[in-house]
């Protein structure tokens, strides 16, 4: 301590740090000009300043006068030096008079080392040292102002280039604008240490303070270079020097204490000493603190730009629906701008109460990252409420878990986790690996993080919803498949049923139609003579057994047709057949019944031969009978007309009786269901009404229609029915069976 | 010559009906009550004329049209079924099978049923 006092200290210090930072810079880029000049700028300035420590050191007076003149002849050198580097700095854009500038550096050059020779072959220059408080110092020469002129002069100019450039490049970049104001400041601030030149002439300050305003410049241009860029050395401030800082920052107020006391109360060193080291301990952490949050918030810097980033993010993001391309995405970009060497997505499950992982590119993961406590307290006490997680932040927390936590974190080499929430809901979280640099996550990278947390999230939350709606339309299909196939039962089962049903009405019909047959048959013989002549009652009552069982055929075919037209189940025939024909047949059959009953039945033909008609013979005949057969039932005296015409495309036949009429209101529900006229029941008991109904449905079937009129009770009336004629070829192509092959 | 029928019909009662008819008229008529009697009848008997009901024992009228079509005997007689079916399908599959009429049994007296035939049969010569 005796080598060092108050007044030699800070030249050394400035010396040392001054060397430091220019070796430095030199060294990040051996090759650049620039850089060569800077370091040399701070050689020069060491020559400047560590001279001036061993002036204000010895008491020899013949090394004061080496020494003065070494210091000068650093200073000496400081303009051109400077200048130069100025002119290779703004150079790159500079607009300024190019030329001129060049010449000016050689001639400052020039300058320089006829000052520099005066410097060391007289004293014209520096005249020896005069000796002040502090110890010795530099004395001016009779010339010596006019370095000073000269050095104002190239000031001015260097000034005016910087100030013109800043000027012109406000507007391009901002990185290059911080780097020429922040390097104007540095050298206002060197400039500033020219102050010391007032000792040489005599005027006494309290002290030369040109190392203040030279460690100034260092803080400036140190900080220019790790915000900046300046010189294109891209150095970002690590955590180590963080904690190199603190370090340096807790012990030399210890050792300065230490060596304070030392000296007024020596008789305590014992337990000065264990005093220092309780504070300095206590001391150190909240140091740390504050120079990591201050290096965070000014000096670590990033080499993205967070605008690119973000839009980048944005755009990507803005096409995909999908988790797995999201979560590549988000990988890519964040390894793009942050380099970092692992990324994963984490949520905590749903049911099982873990964290589960998502997708993971390069990370670690320890069981204990997977447990319930990950869960709880990443997920619970931070992510979910959307904090982010630091882990150094973490490690200071006072609490037992998430002391746990921090350290599953380390193991798994998780430095920060980035929560991913909307609306205040999780959809899990982002956990980053360390940088690959090694450097530490700054406040420009948690901004951004914040960012893509959000952005993330949203699209996250977009695509589980996407997910969800797909999910649900996988249901509904398969809900879907499920029901139709339970539907395509029930129908195969209705449609066995169904054929089970039209089975039984074949069945049926064909069973019915046996015995009536068999009646039928042997009536029809034994009324015609085939078994010998009968005796007249007997005939007669035969005939009324034959008339009941054709009644009973009708019925039996009306029930089933009905049967069949209810099921959808009735077929037609069609085929091209003469009407008139079919119609003759009919009266012929029911001639006798109407003979038998006393009544006419007289068929007028048509006049010309009628155009063939599309029909079915079986049907339709069966609705010519019942027609003619209701007409004869419901007729007690007078006689049945039958008349058949073409009129235009259609053929009209009609039943005109003699009857008890229907009274008008009654007409429209004769050819519903079940239905008859009032009177009818009266009289006739046996009729179901099937027939008008059947009919009516065999019309429709046609392509025709059926009716009835009437004048009223007992006006007789008159059944109706017409189909249209078919005669061209095209539609007669649509029989379905021709019998006749 | 007189004329052959073969009536194929397993209601006795009504075959016997067709066969008092058809024989006080002047023809020859042999009766099988059973599809696979009918088959053998028709073979060896060869009649001009076959009434051929459908719902039968052992084998039905389809099958037997079917035998018959197979045996080409169906060229050489005239086949007519004689049934109380009326679906169309039915008869739809008894022409297809070379079925010469179709007569529903509960439609058409055995008088009716004979002058049918006749007017056929003289159509045919």
């Amino acid at each position: 301590m005796e080598f060092l006092n108050w007044y030699n200290t800070p030249p050394l210090i400035s010396s040392v740090l001054l060397f430091i930072l220019g070796f430095f810079v030199f060294s990040k880029n051996k090759k650049s000009v620039s850089n060569l000049l800077f370091f040399v700028i701070c050689v020069a300035t060491v020559f400047w300043q560590f001279s001036f420590f061993i002036l204000f050191s010895i008491h020899n007076s013949v090394l004061a006068d080496f020494f003065v003149r070494t210091c000068y002849s650093g200073i000496v050198l400081l303009p051109p030096f400077f200048f130069h580097f100025v002119y290779l700095f703004v150079g790159r854009t500079g607009k300024t008079s190019k030329s001129f500038d060049r010449y000016l550096i050689y001639i400052i050059y020039l300058v320089s080392l006829f000052f520099e020779i005066i410097l060391f072959s007289s004293n014209y220059f520096i005249n020896s040292y005069r000796i002040y408080s502090w110890g010795f110092y530099p004395s001016a020469g009779t010339i010596h102002p006019v370095f000073v002129f000269i050095l104002t002069l190239t000031i001015l100019r260097m000034i005016y280039v910087l100030y013109v450039e800043m000027k012109n490049t406000k507007k391009l970049s901002d990185y290059r604008y911080h780097q020429l104001k922040y390097f104007f400041l540095a050298l206002l601030f060197f400039i500033l240490s020219s102050l010391d030149f007032l000792p040489n002439y005599g005027i006494s300050l309290f002290y030369p303070l040109g190392f203040l305003f030279i460690l100034i410049f260092l803080i400036i241009i140190a900080y220019a270079i790790a915000s900046y860029r300046l010189m294109d050395i891209k150095f970002v401030l690590r955590s180590s020097s963080v904690y190199l800082t603190s370090l340096v920052l807790t012990l030399v107020p210890a050792i300065f204490l230490k060596y304070l006391f030392d000296s007024f109360f020596p008789q305590y060193s014992y337990w000065i000493d264990s005093l220092i080291v309780i504070f300095s301990i206590s001391v150190f952490p909240f140091f740390k603190d504050r120079i990591y949050r201050f290096a965070n918030k000014y000096l670590f810097s990033s080499l993205y730009d967070t605008k690119t980033v973000i839009k980048e993010l944005s755009n990507k993001l803005g096409s995909t629906l999908e988790t797995g391309t999201i979560y590549q995405t988000v990988t890519d970009i964040l390894a793009g701008a942050l380099h970092m060497k692992a990324v994963s997505f984490l949520t905590c499950g749903v049911k099982s109460k873990d964290v589960q992982i998502l997708f993971n590119s390069g990370l670690k993961v320890p069981a204990g990252l997977k447990s319930e406590l990950a869960c709880k307290v990443i997920f619970g006490t931070y992510a979910g409420i959307g904090k982010m997680i630091l882990l150094d932040e973490l490690r200071n927390k006072p609490g037992r878990q998430d002391k746990a936590i921090a350290k599953v974190l380390t193991e798994a080499g998780v430095e920060i986790l980035v929560p991913l929430t909307v609306n205040d809901k999780s959809v899990g979280i982002i956990a980053l690996g360390p940088k690959e640099s090694g450097d530490t996550y700054n406040n420009e990278d948690i901004d951004l993080l914040k960012i893509v947390g959000t952005q993330t999230a949203i699209s996250l939350e977009n695509a589980l919803l996407y997910e969800e709606t797909k999910k649900f339309n996988v249901k509904l299909t398969k809900e879907v498949e499920r029901a139709t196939h339970e539907l395509k039962q029930a129908n195969d089962e209705l449609k066995t049923l169904d054929r089970a049903k039209s089975d039984f009405i074949s069945i049926a019909s064909h069973q019915l139609r046996t015995p009536l047959t068999v009646i039928k048959g042997y009536g029809s013989m034994m009324l015609e003579g085939s078994f010998g002549k009968m005796p007249a009652p007997i005939e007669e009552n035969m005939r009324k057994i034959y008339d009941s069982n054709e009644r009973l055929i009708n019925l039996v075919e009306d029930l089933l047709n009905v049967s069949r037209i209810e099921s959808g189940r009735l077929q037609f025939n069609f085929e091209m057949g003469q009407l008139d024909e079919m119609i003759s047949s009919v009266v012929e059959e029911l001639t006798p019944n109407a003979i038998h009953k006393g009544l006419s039945l007289k068929f007028n033909k048509p006049k010309k031969t009628l155009p063939p008609t599309k029909m079915d013979k079986t049907k339709l005949r069966q609705v010519v009978i019942n027609l003619i057969d209701n007409a004869i039932k419901y007729t007690e005296k007078g006689g049945i007309i039958i008349d058949l015409a073409q009129e235009g495309e259609k053929l009209k036949f009609c039943v005109t009786d003699t009857g008890m009429g229907i009274k008008p209101d009654e007409i429209s529900n004769l050819f519903k269901k079940f239905s008859r006229g009032v009177e009818t029941s009266i009289l006739h008991t046996e009729g179901t009404g099937l027939g008008l109904y059947v009919g009516k449905m065999m019309m429709e079937a046609h392509g025709g229609k059926i009716w009835a009129e009437s004048d009223g009770e007992g006006k007789g009336s008159r059944f109706c029915f017409e189909i249209p004629v078919v005669n061209s070829v095209a539609n007669a192509k649509v029989i379905i069976a021709n019998p006749k092959r | 010559m007189t004329k052959k029928i073969c009536i194929v019909e397993d209601e006795v009662n009504i075959a016997e009906m067709y066969k008092v008819l058809f024989e006080q008229e002047g023809y020859e008529v042999r009766v099988a009550h059973d599809g696979e009697a009918g088959l053998k009848l028709i073979t060896e008997y060869k009649p001009d004329l076959v009434l051929l009901d459908i719902i039968m024992p052992k084998m039905d009228g389809f099958e037997v049209l079917k035998k018959l079509h197979c045996r080409r005997l169906n060229d050489q007689m005239m086949i007519c079924v004689l049934s109380n079916l009326d679906q169309r399908q039915d008869m739809e599959k008894v022409y297809d099978l070379g079925a010469k009429q179709y007569f529903v049994k509960s439609h058409i007296t055995p008088r009716n049923l004979l002058t049918r035939l006749d007017r056929m049969m003289a159509f045919a010569n």
